[in-house]
């Protein structure tokens, strides 16, 4: 943990940012627990390794039919704002509301980027601005998006937006631009400083505690844990492409 | 026996002059409406996060298909050494090239940052079809240059046959390419199959022969150059057989999905409960762009009317169009299935049918793709020997009696 | 029968128009007059390479970091464009971040000056976020994290030279 408050949010004064080296300095130092935590943390210099895969597993019992509390903890992260225009204002998540009429029962999840293993998107992508981290987070490269769409063409999810305006006040870790895609990025500004994404903590706040967040590759992870102990489905499994995001109780 | 002979036009008429003054008004609006759409962002056009691909693709796969197809003119007579095809060569190059310039041009400035081109052509994912298409397109610019080339200068007329051949097997390369850009589409219940690729080639040979015909028509009406029956009418039975092709295509692919149970809605929202999606299936791509120009064709009465051949190509070309909406455009309107069987609703259009409603200015870049081709044959054929001066019967078949 | 040359030349004559119309396009050309004023950066004298080669050379520097943090997701701040950012940004006389795009400001006045336009900040933040991430965030309600930040802080404190 030591590395987040290093790594944060810009620093706005000096006096601020040696409190903040300090107490990085302070926790190297620090034992026991702290040093633990240190050594599962990701420094600035690591790069995002293969040995982990980041996933999440979303229990649609205990998600709330009309609880929105992940979308805006997105929505309000990332700053999407919207601009009144349903059909092309972005949208990273949203909930869907499912019912199978035969039985007549409804459910209701959250759906985003399912961060696949196989992702169609980097597939098509002509310049490679599509593409999946070693850790399996799936990214859009705005810098070498020419924005075609193709890999919206492609998502069998509906996971991805076109910005179809100029914007401007945009997060410092979210840049976000005219004529380019963009996605859920499993909050990789966070996770890469050892945080939760923004929708599992709004969703923890919220009470309803339905997002497990963690990496699939460790046995001994939360997420690995609750996978293994129950059983869970992923959204198109005939698509073969392994999604990252899991639903449980559905 | 008359010798073949190929030689500029002149290009001073009033004619020449209105025609390019026509077509280099509608690119000038062509390019102010792209900036309109790039200067305020997509929003203002009718593509949205659902309908992802609008009219400006429509416009640019359908000039990238006739491309494709303008060239076979040419293969025939190199690749199939069909004689009485080699006067055509020049100008169904020509036409290839132009048309591949204008769907080009049309893809290049609907993309969200036209400004970075530079980007698609320095960075390259292999797996992308795109990126393929990329290489295939340009190859496409570089091989039919040469072939003209083989074709004008007796120097390198040894390379002419290597040069056809390369040019047609490139090309069927080229359609498979743009075909599979929706074949390789494996979320989306519309295109999904591997018929896709076929069924572009069999398009192309259409749209494109009908697309050369009607240059031509027009080109030897307007320069009071000599276009003999005989030309035309071997060119127009051609055109019926491919009609007749697509035709069976389409028929081939609906019926196959009809069989199969997950693709029952789809389909059914395809050929009767789309509304406009459905309108243009049946009345625009079957009615008026397939059956009434196969009646046209080959119809005794109406069959060697030179009107009727301008009719039935203008109509297949309309036709064509149609049938690239109803692919394109219907596609995308079918709600993607992320749970097969259930009812699905959200804020962000799941399971619902989408809305798409083509704003003027992107028909507008979609019509300057088409102009920008016209206008480079219209100067090509001005500043270079492509047309023959005379296609009439006893010069393109020196054995006519 | 006309030879290559003859076709060459009437080639030459079609590109020739062409590139007279681009030309003609073009002459429009922004010009800057005014002398150029860089705003000094406001943490210190010294860059993170020398002041010359960054002149030159900083889009390099970016444009390296850049593919290391996106495709690697390595965040260490040396050559970010968020913390050159955060040196060269100034505050208005309300304390308010101005944009480091504004005219005047530490980028656009170079750029002005050279006539380049810069492609950062139709997607970048042009100024540090207004609030702290991790210290001062709401969102942080997770009492162990936030009694362990607080322990740290008191720590720093006391070691803090």
């Amino acid at each position: 943990m030591a590395s987040n408050e290093k790594e944060g949010a810009p620093v706005n004064t000096r006096r601020e940012f040696l409190v903040k080296i300090s107490a990085a300095g302070a926790l190297t130092i620090t034992p026991g627990l702290f040093l633990y935590k240190v050594a599962e943390a990701k420094s600035d210099n690591e790069l995002a390794s293969a040995n982990k895969r980041w996933g999440m597993l979303i229990d649609t019992a205990r998600c709330a039919d009309g609880c929105n509390a992940c979308v805006e903890g997105c929505n309000k992260e990332h700053g999407l704002t919207g601009h009144g225009r349903e059909a092309t204002d972005a949208q990273w998540m949203r909930k869907v509301t499912v019912t199978d009429k035969s039985i007549g029962k409804t459910i209701s999840l959250p759906i985003m980027c399912q961060h696949c293993e196989n992702p169609p998107c980097a597939d098509v992508c002509p310049t490679g601005a599509s593409f999946k981290r070693k850790d399996n987070i799936v990214l859009v490269d705005k810098h070498i998006c020419i924005g075609c769409r193709y890999c919206m063409m492609a998502c069998p999810y509906k996971a991805r937006s076109f910005i179809h305006e100029e914007l401007s006040n945009q997060k410092s870790y979210s840049p976000r631009g005219k004529g380019t895609v963009e996605s859920c990025t499993f909050c990789v500004h966070r996770v890469d400083q050892d945080k939760q994404p923004a929708c599992v903590e709004a969703c923890n706040e919220s009470g309803h505690k339905a997002i497990v967040f963690g990496d699939m590759k460790d046995p001994n992870s939360e997420l690995s844990v609750a996978l293994k102990t129950s059983s869970s489905r992923q959204i198109r499994a005939d698509l073969g492409l392994n999604p990252g995001v899991r639903y449980k109780n559905f | 026996m008359k010798k073949l002979h190929y030689q500029e036009i002149e290009g001073n008429s009033s004619k020449f002059f209105l025609l390019v003054g026509i077509l280099g008004c509608i690119i000038l609006f062509a390019l102010g409406a792209t900036y309109y759409m790039e200067h305020h962002g997509h929003h203002v056009t009718g593509m949205t996060n659902q309908v992802v691909w609008g009219m400006p693709h429509v416009f640019a796969i359908f000039l990238i298909i006739c491309a494709s197809g303008a060239l076979n003119i040419a293969s025939i007579g190199t690749v199939f050494g069909k004689s009485m095809y080699k006067p055509l060569a020049r100008l169904s190059c020509l036409l290839a090239l132009a048309l591949l310039a204008g769907g080009l041009a049309v893809l290049v400035l609907d993309l969200g940052r036209p400004d970075r081109l530079i980007v698609a052509m320095t960075y390259y994912n292999f797996k992308s079809i795109f990126a393929w298409n990329i290489y295939l397109y340009t190859g496409f610019f570089a091989i039919v240059i040469v072939y003209i080339w083989t074709m004008m200068d007796r120097t390198v007329s040894k390379y002419y046959k290597i040069a056809g051949t390369t040019a047609f097997i490139w090309r069927l390369a080229l359609t498979t390419g743009t075909g599979s850009i929706f074949g390789f589409l494996v979320a989306r219940q519309a295109y999904d199959a591997a018929i896709m690729a076929p069924m572009f080639i069999v398009m192309s040979f259409s749209f494109g022969l009908a697309a050369f015909l009607l240059v031509l028509m027009f080109s030897y009406q307007w320069t009071e150059r000599e276009l003999g029956d005989k030309v035309v009418i071997r060119l127009k039975n051609l055109l019926g057989v491919f009609v007749a092709g697509v035709m069976y295509f389409v028929i081939a692919k609906h019926l196959t999905n009809l069989y199969a149970t997950e693709h029952h809605a789809v389909e059914a929202f395809i050929l009767s409960d789309g509304g406009m999606i459905t309108k243009l299936f049946w009345i625009v791509q079957l009615g008026l762009g397939s059956i009434l120009p196969l009646i046209l064709l080959y119809s005794p009465k109406t069959a060697n009317s030179r009107n009727a051949i301008i009719s039935a190509c203008s109509l297949i070309l309309v036709g064509g169009i149609a049938q690239v909406y109803v692919i394109l455009i219907g596609g995308q309107l079918f709600p993607l299935q992320l749970f097969p069987g259930m009812e699905v609703s959200s804020s962000f259009f799941d399971g619902v049918v989408n809305t798409y409603s083509p704003t003027p200015a992107e028909i507008l870049l979609g019509l300057g793709g088409i102009a920008l081709s016209l206008i480079i044959v219209t100067f090509a054929v001005k500043f270079l020997k492509f047309l023959p001066v005379s296609l009439a019967d006893d010069v393109v078949d020196p054995h006519h009696s | 029968m006309p030879t290559t040359k003859t076709y060459l030349s009437k080639i030459k004559t079609a590109l020739s128009l062409l590139v007279l119309n681009i030309a003609f396009l073009s002459t429009n050309v922004y010009a800057n007059e005014n002398s150029l004023i860089i705003p000094e950066a406001t943490k210190g004298k010294t860059c993170v390479e020398p002041i010359p080669e960054m002149r030159k050379n900083h889009m390099e520097y970016l444009l390296h970091k850049r593919d290391l943090t996106m495709h690697e997701g390595q965040r260490t701040k040396k050559h970010s464009l968020k913390e050159c950012i955060s040196c060269h940004v100034k505050k208005d006389k309300v304390g308010e971040y101005i944009s480091i795009n504004k005219e005047g400001q530490f980028c656009q006045s170079c750029h002005s000056y050279a006539a380049v336009s810069i492609d950062c900040f139709g997607c970048h933040a042009t100024k540090p976020d207004a609030k702290l991430g991790i210290l001062n965030s709401q969102n942080v309600k997770n009492k162990g994290i936030t009694s362990l930040i607080t322990r740290l802080q008191k720590t720093a404190k006391s070691t803090d030279e």
